[in-house]
């Protein structure tokens, strides 16, 4: 028997059908968001590409691009703190990614990642020193 | 709103369970202590604003940004890591 999915149709992004396993679940929303409550976490439009799509199945019409920091910031997922009884690969880090006008100046998150529980399919958006991080690190470089 | 008034180590309780403690007044700055359950997120106000700008911005992604930011990737040298 097949694996059970739900059917996400976005004006904006498509039509998806997504294994109900693979939603991943936001109990407390973003941080200033709180109605971000289930997400999924689609492909790269670009085989290859760091960035992946994190759209909202409770409001199709929104998306986040995010990314794993360590692409590009070396060290950072291991700053992130984890559940206590999460090992190493039960919990991914993902940083959101705000692309403006002109893509080339995108910028990360990194003062507020997004940490996710691989057992429970549970995250939280969790907010880092702001003393070190802030909500703009730029991706790429600026030539 | 609701403004009381406190001395250097006073307390107010916020239900049963959240504790604000005043432990320190020095000229235009105050050290509060705070004591609540996990489940309650406690941010500066002026960095949960920033999160939350954030947070819509990012959430303001278009279909067509996300089809130019694969073309920049798939631009070569463009598509560099920092």
């Amino acid at each position: 028997m097949s694996e059970e999915t739900i059917r996400i149709v976005s004006r904006r992004f498509g039509t998806y059908d997504i294994p109900t396993s693979q939603i991943i679940r936001f109990p407390e929303g973003l941080v200033g968001l709180p109605e971000i409550r289930e997400v999924a976490l689609l492909e790269p439009r670009t085989p290859g590409s760091p960035f992946r799509y994190l759209l909202c199945a409770n409001q199709p019409e929104v998306a986040f691009v995010v990314c794993a920091p360590d692409d590009f910031f070396p060290g950072y997922s291991a700053e992130v703190p984890k559940p206590e009884d999460a090992g190493a690969e039960d919990i991914v880090v993902l940083v959101l990614v705000t692309v403006p006008q002109r893509p080339r100046e995108m910028t990360a998150n990194l003062l507020a990642p997004l940490v996710i529980d691989c057992r429970s399919r549970e995250g939280r958006q969790v907010v880092l020193d702001a003393a070190r991080f802030t909500t703009r690190h730029r991706l790429l470089s600026e030539s | 709103m609701l403004i009381l008034t406190r001395k250097s180590g006073e307390v107010i309780r916020i239900g049963e369970t959240i504790v604000l403690r005043v432990l320190e007044v020095r000229g235009q700055q105050v050290r509060l202590g705070i004591e609540a359950p996990a489940s309650v997120r406690i941010y500066r106000e002026e960095v949960y604003l920033a999160i939350q700008r954030e947070n819509r911005q990012a959430a303001a992604v278009s279909s067509e940004q996300l089809d130019e930011l694969s073309a920049l990737l798939e631009g070569g040298g463009t598509g560099q890591k920092r």
